[in-house]
């Protein structure tokens, strides 16, 4: 096995330079590269591989702070093992030296593959610990559930009374009248700002109840499953199963660019100020002073008029944000009072009873012939099954 | 080194002489020459004078078209919302019903069968689930500039 210096920076080159580009599938590449490097030259240019092994580790670290990218990861993992697979194959159609080892070859490539599927696989598990252990809150007690009670029953009301951007202000309308348009644009970019921040709050309002509402859910997901080995024992055992925790609403708004062609304004009053200067100073002619000052006057009044319609424009842009704004106020209104809050409520009730009636059929010491009484836990059970199920 | 100011003005009036002399073409008074600048002149004139005769109407066309946009997207959202409440109107009238029925059957001591209806109508119970409900919204929005997602 030969270990040419072509080899070396064919290989070894591309592989340090793809290594400093933040793109995860490079890695690939440097661990090709290396794994290439290090087979056609042998201990000789174990540099090489030892750089890539560097270079991977740097961005090992660095992919580790990103916890959100498990699918890039997953891809690089699984594109780092079918890369080492193809590595021999690959060298075997560059170089047939290689038929002189190709146990050690082999051997070396798939020490490679079981270090990266171990490390790798290792460092994926870790990143889904992560993430998990940071999504995972703990589940209320029923104290906490019911302190919450009160603010989740205040959420409609909250909601309500949140403001958005309205056209008919008589300020605003009043700027219209004396064609203001500095004072149209402030009014403007404030209702603009109202409608986000009213927005915001409006979701962030409907995402706590959601919340407190998957809270109410999980609790009595552990109720149920206490309840199930005593349904058991009347042969009427209901699985717990809960779906859909967790879901919220984010919501995404146009960015309006509320852009005046100040810039020409300046332009044309500074190109009418240097005519007038010019003239003054004897380099220019006072005709052409003239003409200036006149030119820069129409664009000035040209200028109002496209940004008076400009800003008809935005308002309307603006009103219909609002507009969408308020539907959604009303169908987050709609949300909490039918359904979020009525089911937190009936979550609550369903805590107290299955727990209670769990308490008083597991403490009974015979086996329990009243069907009634565990039929009454198994309805309860089936009532938080559908509850817990969205 | 001392020097009278030169007059701009007589500088071009010089210049003209000469010009007038090589083409024997009789040259325009200064002020008058600068024909660019009047058409620029004249067509930003009409142009504004255009801009402020259809200001009203201008103003009125494009407040009326937002004006439909905002009507039509109220109406959108009181769909989608009426659907919803209807979603869960439905629901829970459905599960009174079924529960009431359920308890007279246990009242009378038919447990299977109560056992068997319950099951099945459990699962029949349909509330509309949140990414539908967001479906809905995107499209009554559409034009507003907003959009919601599930996460």
């Amino acid at each position: 096995m030969t270990a040419p210096p072509v080899t070396m920076v064919v290989f070894g080159g591309p592989s340090l330079f793809f290594g400093r580009l933040d793109r995860s599938h490079f890695l690939l590449l440097v661990f090709v590269f290396g794994a290439v490097a290090y087979a056609t030259s042998a201990a000789g240019n174990f540099v090489i591989f030892l750089i890539c092994g560097l270079v991977q580790a740097y961005r090992g670290a660095r992919l580790e702070t990103r916890r959100g990218d498990l699918a890039s990861a997953r891809m690089m993992h699984a594109a780092l093992i079918c890369g080492c697979i193809g590595a021999p194959w690959l060298l075997s159609l560059r170089d047939p030296d290689l038929a002189e080892g190709p146990a050690q070859l082999v051997a070396v490539l798939m020490g490679l593959l079981l270090l990266l599927v171990l490390r790798g696989g290792l460092l994926i598990r870790v990143l889904d610990w992560a993430e998990r252990d940071l999504n995972k809150k703990p589940v209320p007690s029923i104290e906490e559930l019911q302190a919450q009670q009160e603010k989740l029953h205040a959420a409609p009301k909250q909601l309500r009374e949140l403001a958005t951007f309205d056209a008919s202000d008589p300020d605003l309308l009043d700027a219209w009248q004396r064609e203001d348009t500095a004072r149209i644009e402030t009014l403007l970019r404030s209702g603009d700002t109202i409608n986000r921040q009213t927005w915001a709050t409006a979701g962030t309002l409907l995402n706590d109840c959601l919340e407190a509402r998957d809270g109410a859910r999980q609790r009595l997901t552990i109720t149920m499953k206490e309840a199930e080995p005593v349904l058991r024992r009347f042969g009427l055992a209901d699985a717990a199963e809960a779906t859909a925790f967790g879901k919220k609403l984010a919501g995404d708004a146009k960015v309006l660019t509320i852009d005046a062609p100040w810039s020409q304004r300046v332009n044309y009053a500074g190109g009418a100020g240097q005519a007038i200067g010019r003239a003054a100073a004897g380099s220019g002619s006072w005709q052409g002073a003239i003409l200036a000052t006149i030119f820069a006057g129409v664009m000035l009044a040209i200028n109002h008029q496209k940004r008076l319609r400009q800003l008809k424009e935005i308002e309307g842009q603006v009103t219909a944000m609002a507009t969408a704004i308020r539907g959604d106020i009303q169908m987050f209104i709609g949300m909490t009072e039918e359904e979020v809050v009525p089911q937190y409520d009936q979550a609550l009730v369903l805590i107290d009873r299955l727990a209670r009636l769990t308490t008083q059929l597991r403490d009974a010491e015979t086996v329990p012939t009243d069907k009634k009484q565990g039929y009454e836990l198994f309805l309860a059970a089936g009532e938080a099954r559908k509850l817990i199920a969205e | 080194m001392d020097s009278a100011p030169v007059e701009y003005s007589d500088i071009l009036d010089a210049a003209r002489r000469r010009g007038e002399a090589v083409t024997g073409y009789a040259a325009l008074p200064a002020g008058l020459d600068k024909f660019a600048t009047y058409a620029g002149l004249i067509s930003s004139a009409l142009e504004l004078a255009k801009l402020v005769a259809t200001e009203e109407r201008d103003l009125q066309a494009i407040g009326s078209h937002y004006d439909i946009e905002v009507r039509r997207i109220s109406a959108a959202f009181r769909e989608v919302e009426m659907a919803m409440l209807a979603g869960f109107e439905q629901d829970a009238s459905l599960r009174e019903r079924t529960f009431d029925a359920i308890n007279l059957l246990i009242e009378k001591g038919q447990f299977e069968i109560a056992s068997e209806f319950h099951r099945r109508l459990i699962d029949s119970f349909s509330r509309p689930p949140l990414e539908m409900l967001v479906e809905l919204r995107n499209q009554a929005g559409t034009g507003s500039g907003t959009r919601l997602r599930v996460l």
